[in-house]
């Protein structure tokens, strides 16, 4: 798995969005990726045994050359996956209705709907009414007191993938954007449960995104939430994302933990391994205290949660020590 | 020839403290310990300013040992820390 980011622009502004670090960092930037230098992405997939063409942005529907470059990735017999808002110009709506369900997933990232967003609401609305089976609405929880009830009347009537992926917002580095402190999370895991069962009753299943961890769940709800068929995994590993500009890194949170270079050697399973040895060391961590001494952890069974979580727990402390009588070295 | 020494936190050390240890990484280099027992106290009672003198007596009290036996240990591990980069002198 890799993304590849092919707009720096966006046209919400999410509080939750964790791309702020890497954004700001990069203030030299192109707005949208070049077609040339898309090649050489899809060229990097297909060194890496990768088959499916995921674009992010920013809101990667702005590229003004968007549908060339799904032409182009289909070219390459490439499944398109598109992480959009849906708010995307009439003109990329009309091509991705064109594809075969087959072909593309377009994951529709909604937020809640209030008075304030009803207009964007109802075009997000339209949007998945229109590509039907080739959306999926995702949605973000950043914030304890979620209300997801609109997400199963939304499918229902988009008849889209009877599906919805389910994230929860995590920090940049820099602690910058909204996102769910550890010590909500077993209540953040109680409303899902809550939301897994009704989904079930409308045909619906919950997958996860990164950064749940096991221990949001009773051992009695995670059964619960495999009979209903929810995708519950714990997972935190490079998912290499691709900026504009040819960097690779982790994932967007860890944007500042460092980047590497795309060559045109690189194969992912290598730059994913480099990743791996880079955080390593606070991967004997994790999000809470007690992720060192959980069995599930010791396991593998569960990562200990975000490492961006894990690595804000840690903190530099310029202490001096004078050592009155010290016996100096013959 | 006795001296006075003045140590210091190195600036790529960072720490978190976790059930029954610290873990200390070098941002750096990658290089990561475990402090645990002994050694995570004087980790914790070094962040928080205490002086040399001070943090024998702590030890020696919370441990119930003799304050030169502390001493030795801490002499220890302060040229252990040394040599590992996780402190370094100055002055």
């Amino acid at each position: 798995m890799a993304n590849l980011a092919i707009s720096a622009v966006c046209n919400q502004k999410c509080v939750y969005c964790f791309t702020s670090d890497h954004l700001a960092d990069s203030a030299a930037y192109q707005d949208f990726l070049d077609v040339g230098d898309f090649a050489l992405r899809l060229d990097f997939l297909d060194r890496s045994g990768i088959d499916q063409v995921r674009l992010m942005g920013g809101e990667p529907t702005l590229h003004p050359r968007f549908l060339e470059l799904i032409e182009r990735a289909r070219v390459r017999n490439k499944k398109i996956i598109v992480f959009t808002n849906g708010l995307m110009p009439e003109e990329m709506l009309v091509g991705l209705e064109r594809l075969a369900a087959m072909d593309c997933t377009v994951l529709v990232n909604i937020n809640e709907p209030t008075e304030a967003r009803k207009k964007i609401f109802e075009r997000q609305r339209t949007v998945l009414c229109r590509l039907g089976e080739r959306a999926m609405p995702s949605f973000n929880i950043y914030q304890p007191d979620f209300r997801p009830d609109f997400l199963l009347p939304l499918i229902a009537e988009a008849k889209c993938k009877p599906a919805v992926r389910l994230g929860m917002a995590q920090p940049c580095l820099s602690g910058s954007n909204y996102y769910i402190h550890p010590k909500q999370y077993r209540f953040i895991g109680e409303k899902i449960v809550h939301l897994a069962r009704t989904a079930a009753g409308d045909g619906v299943r919950l997958e996860f995104d990164c950064g749940f961890v096991r221990c949001m769940f009773s051992d009695e709800d995670l059964e619960a939430l495999k009979t209903w068929g929810a995708d519950v995994g714990w997972r935190c590993n490079p998912i290499l994302d691709v900026d504009l500009e040819g960097w690779v890194i982790h994932c967007y949170p860890l944007s500042r933990l460092g980047s590497l270079p795309l060559t045109p050697e690189s194969e992912a399973p290598a730059l994913r391994s480099a990743f791996e040895s880079r955080t390593r060391p606070y991967r004997q961590v994790g999000v809470f205290q007690e992720c060192s001494t959980c069995p599930f952890k010791a396991s593998g069974e569960c990562p200990g949660g975000c490492l961006a979580v894990t690595i804000r727990r840690f903190r530099h402390t310029p202490f001096s020590l004078i050592v009155p009588h010290h016996e100096a070295e013959a | 020839m006795s001296q006075a020494l003045l140590y210091h936190c190195s600036p790529a050390i960072v720490w978190v403290k976790d059930a029954g240890q610290t873990l200390l990484v070098d941002r750096e280099t990658g290089q990561s310990w475990l402090l645990h027992n002994m050694e995570a106290v004087i980790w914790d009672l070094l962040i928080v300013g205490y002086p040399y003198e001070k943090i024998i007596q702590m030890i020696s009290l919370v441990l119930s040992l003799s304050e030169e036996r502390v001493e030795h240990t801490l002499s220890g591990v302060l040229r252990t820390w040394q040599k590992a980069g996780i402190i370094h002198p100055s002055g």
